[in-house]
């Protein structure tokens, strides 16, 4: 009878350290899984870092373009209202220039100035395309010397507003 | 002299003061080719000078005009 509980005691705690042995194994496999769960988490984070980072760096390039486009913009607008305002310019005494009748009065120097102006427009196309700028363009600061017709695109150095 | 100052302050809406012989007509003065297209029309008118096409193409200056207009004179 003693002998027998003895046998019962011994079957229990071989089961016990069994159970605890299978225990600590299925635990240990579970440490494994999630030690690898968690470096696969590490590397997520810092992935999602870099991409978070990547997005903000993306935002402030996007951020200067558009202050760039803004800037162009602004001054392309300038440029064609000055286009305008050069065919009906108002003169200090208040009178709108007619360039119909300045064109028969003075028909040389009408003509004179468009073709000047044509073919500064042509050099506008030129530059537009991927000419590379002369050092007289680069170079021109005054009014006088600058290609009146698109400025911001020849003269770099020109600083008219 | 007096008078082609007067015609140029006059067109372009600026001071006398500012109308010296020295003064550019378009950096200094603001003036584009057909402002002095027009100052030239105005200049004749005011002083009874015939400005040629070609001399008023190498016009730069105040000082230009002025010199054209005492070089009909003398």
């Amino acid at each position: 009878m003693f002998s027998s509980i003895k046998i019962a005691m011994v079957i229990i705690m071989l089961a016990g350290a069994g159970g605890g042995f299978m225990y600590v194994k299925t635990l240990k496999s579970d440490l494994a899984i999630s030690e690898a769960n968690n470096a696969k988490l590490l590397d997520s984070v810092a992935e999602q870092k870099a991409v978070i980072e990547q997005q903000a760096n993306d935002f402030k390039a996007i951020l200067t373009a558009n202050k760039e486009l803004e800037e162009k913009n602004r001054i392309l607008n300038k440029e064609f209202k000055a286009l305008d305002e050069r065919f009906n310019k108002i003169n200090g005494k208040g009178e709108v220039r007619d360039i119909g009748k300045l064109a028969e009065e003075r028909a040389k120097s009408v003509e004179r100035i468009v073709n000047a102006a044509t073919k500064k427009a042509m050099r506008c196309v030129e530059i537009a395309m991927g000419s590379p700028l002369t050092e007289k363009e680069i170079n021109a600061t005054k009014k006088s010397e600058i290609n009146s017709e698109c400025p911001s695109l020849a003269n770099p150095n020109y600083v008219p507003y | 002299m007096s008078k082609v100052i007067k015609a140029i302050a006059e067109h372009l809406g600026v001071d006398e003061s500012k109308v010296v012989p020295t003064a550019h007509l378009i950096d200094d003065l603001d003036a584009d080719e057909f402002d002095i297209v027009e100052m030239t029309i105005a200049i004749s008118k005011a002083t009874g000078v015939t400005i040629s096409e070609e001399d008023e193409a190498n016009v730069q200056t105040v000082g230009d005009f002025i010199k054209l207009v005492e070089k009909e004179n003398v």
